[in-house]
């Protein structure tokens, strides 16, 4: 079974995301900071990504610089929500290989046809960023 | 620890506590409000076989029948030893049934009911109670206890249920919010885009389509009527539908047209035409503007795990419908003005080319020349668009040079000459006082430059002038070399290209002139045409 990673603070977001993916199909662990998220992610190994930026303990940049230094979690597909307002550095996405960035409220639907998409082709690294607003 | 009873698993709280009660090895029946046995425990082995054998159950049964509708029946003694534990399930406070647990206590293996149904199930007593011996260790007081337990338990998975299917309920609410937002910001930051409305009508629809759980969307205007709209299409679409676009535009000027009250939303259902069977909801809302709608959106075949048309749904299209309103009453203003300013533009260039009969026409054919070769060498339409009417007031400065040196045959004194060349000044300061001619003024003044440095009014070189300044040189010379002038035949076209090719790198900039060159020139000679009929015509008045 395909296993994605949730990563956010705000308890509303990963509830809504999680509930989408699961009516989807996928399995979702969901993690609440980015160092619970940096913990899940070794012992789960996902498929892919969600994570927010802005999260205690360790924010999203961070969590995502660990995961692309750990050779299991490398080349999975990544999604970057921000809140409105807050833009990443393209050329940090591009550096992390982060696959799309979407600004919160998002659409739930896009954010899960785009996840599917990724997930189908397994673009892995070298992937473009692609701006999603 | 894992009871030797698996029960099926579903979201109900009555599930949920019978899974449990497996777990602890208690077994379980569920029966219906009358008591009537729904549900067995499963079980492997001999136990399994003995719970399910006819004896006990018909045993139970006759037992529970007696609850019917009873809201909290008590714990029930079947024999000595041997209890059941009856919970009520609520749902909305209504009775819809009952779990029934099973317990033993040691002395209930030793008598001689426990005996009559063993042999009825021609199962040995003696290994039935061997299997059962672990968990016979309940007396009436421990049962009693249990059974507050349960019913608590019951009570708390209910609660959680409920609150599970709050929280779904928001959980699905605050999606529908985000997309309707989403939505909403993609329009509103779209709203500005007044340059090309169908671009924003076609994103528009995507976005409705992807925010709403319709298979398709639709926009339709009134067939073949443009007025007021600013696009000549008759029709968007968007989505993935049963029925073909084409097909699903035919019924839906057929719905509008019978509707009552096409100025309101509506919510057909089983319309004609539509597939599969009527559609079988397709909501239509007007796209209104002050004096009515000028169009419908429309979707239709709804998805999703509901295909009734929600509040969510009318308010998401409602609220697309708002803003592509305004967007098109917009767009179409806009475009209006811009159509007004233009022509107000050719107007005026056409009365300074008139000044002299042998410059009929000059200014639109440079402003065709200019726009073709911005385009040609890939500049983005709006930088196109602002070299075009560059090209209409290029030679505006005309106007403060007399006529009588405009259109003198003989050759030009220097004095006469200087006074020509004072035309781009003139035309810059004619225009710099409006500020939607910023832009256009540095190509008004340095049309006349050379790429080496000789031409006027400033002698700048190379990549000093202005680029579209460099574009119009190219056309305005061209179309003073192709033209009959009062001083001079026009030139054919062989020569003409000729001449460019000799002055590429002097008097133009040499990276332009192959792709001026490799212009289309069939407008062109249609505008020089025009202009001739137009002199013959004003020279018979």
């Amino acid at each position: 079974m395909t296993r994605i990673l949730l990563a956010d603070d705000e308890v509303h977001i990963t509830s809504l995301l999680a509930r989408k993916l699961e009516q989807n199909g996928l399995e979702v662990d969901v993690a609440h900071d980015g160092e619970e998220a940096w913990l899940i992610a070794q012992e789960r190994t996902p498929h892919a990504v969600i994570t927010d930026l802005q999260m205690p303990y360790m924010n999203g940049v961070e969590f995502v610089e660990l995961l692309r230094a750990n050779a299991p979690t490398a080349g999975i597909p990544i999604i970057m929500l921000t809140a409105r307002g807050y833009v990443l550095e393209t050329d940090q996405a591009d550096r992390l290989n982060i696959a799309a960035v979407m600004p919160k409220p998002f659409s739930v639907r896009r954010v899960v046809s785009l996840l599917e998409s990724l997930l189908a082709d397994r673009a892995g690294p070298g992937a473009s960023l692609r701006e999603v607003a | 620890m894992t009871g030797p009873f698996q029960l099926g698993s579903k979201k109900d709280p009555g599930h949920r506590v019978r899974a449990r009660c497996s777990d602890i090895g208690l077994a379980v029946w569920r029966t219906n409000a009358a008591g009537l046995i729904l549900e067995e425990p499963f079980g492997d082995g001999l136990l399994g076989l003995w719970l399910r054998a006819g004896p006990l159950g018909r045993r139970i049964a006759s037992t529970t029948s007696q609850w019917d509708g009873d809201r909290e029946p008590d714990l029930h003694e079947l024999f000595t030893g041997c209890w059941l534990l009856p919970l009520a399930e609520r749902r909305r406070r209504r009775l819809v049934g009952y779990t029934v647990a099973l317990a033993f206590g040691p002395e209930g293996l030793q008598q001689p009911e426990f005996e009559e149904m063993c042999k009825a199930a021609q199962l040995q007593s003696v290994a039935v109670r061997r299997v059962m011996r672990t968990w016979a260790n309940h007396d009436k007081g421990s049962c009693t206890r249990l059974l507050q337990m349960l019913r608590w338990m019951y009570e708390d998975q209910r609660a959680i249920a409920e609150h599970e299917d709050a929280i779904e309920t928001f959980t699905d609410r605050l999606g529908n919010a985000y997309e309707t937002i989403d939505l909403l910001y993609a329009l509103g930051r779209s709203m500005n885009e007044l340059d090309e409305p169908e671009t924003f009508l076609q994103a528009s629809l995507e976005r409705l389509h992807e925010a709403a759980e319709f298979s398709w969307a639709m926009l339709v205007f009134p067939e073949g009527v443009h007025e007021g709209v600013p696009t000549r299409r008759d029709s968007f679409s968007a989505g993935r539908p049963t029925m073909s676009f084409p097909e699903i535009e035919k019924a839906a000027r057929e719905l509008i047209a019978k509707l009552d009250r096409p100025d309101t939303l509506t919510i057909c259902s089983d319309v004609e035409g539509f597939e599969p069977d009527g559609g079988p909801q397709v909501v239509v809302q007007p796209v209104l503007r002050e004096q009515g709608p000028i169009g419908w959106l429309l979707a239709g075949e709804k998805g999703g795990n509901d295909p009734q048309v929600s509040t969510y749904d009318t308010h998401l299209i409602e609220a697309a419908a708002g803003y592509l309103g305004p967007f098109l009453e917009n767009a179409e203003l806009y475009r209006e003005q811009k159509a007004l300013f233009v022509g107000m533009l050719k107007a005026l260039s056409a009365s300074i080319d008139a000044k002299d009969p042998y410059t009929c026409g000059h200014s639109a054919r440079v402003a065709h020349l200019s726009a073709c070769l911005a385009r040609k060498i890939g500049l983005d339409p709006r930088t196109v668009e602002r070299i075009h009417i560059a090209g209409l007031v290029h030679d505006i400065g005309k106007i403060g040079i007399p006529e009588h040196i405009l259109g003198k045959t003989s050759r030009l004194t220097d004095e006469e000459f200087d006074a020509i060349k004072r035309h781009p000044e003139i035309g810059y300061r004619i225009l710099r006082d409006l500020p939607q001619f910023d832009d256009v003024l540095p190509t008004v003044l340095h049309h006349h430059e050379r790429w080496d440095g000789q031409g006027y009014p400033k002698g700048l070189a190379g990549e000093d002038i202005p680029l579209a300044a460099r574009i119009m040189a190219l056309a305005d010379t061209f179309d003073a070399m192709s033209s009959t002038r009062a001083y001079r035949p026009a030139m054919n076209r062989d020569k003409v290209f000729a001449e460019f090719r000799r002055c590429s790198g002097s008097q133009f900039d040499p990276s332009l002139v192959d792709p001026f060159l490799s212009l289309d020139f069939a407008r062109y000679d249609e505008l020089v045409g025009e202009a001739r009929n137009l002199s013959t015509d004003l020279k018979a008045a």
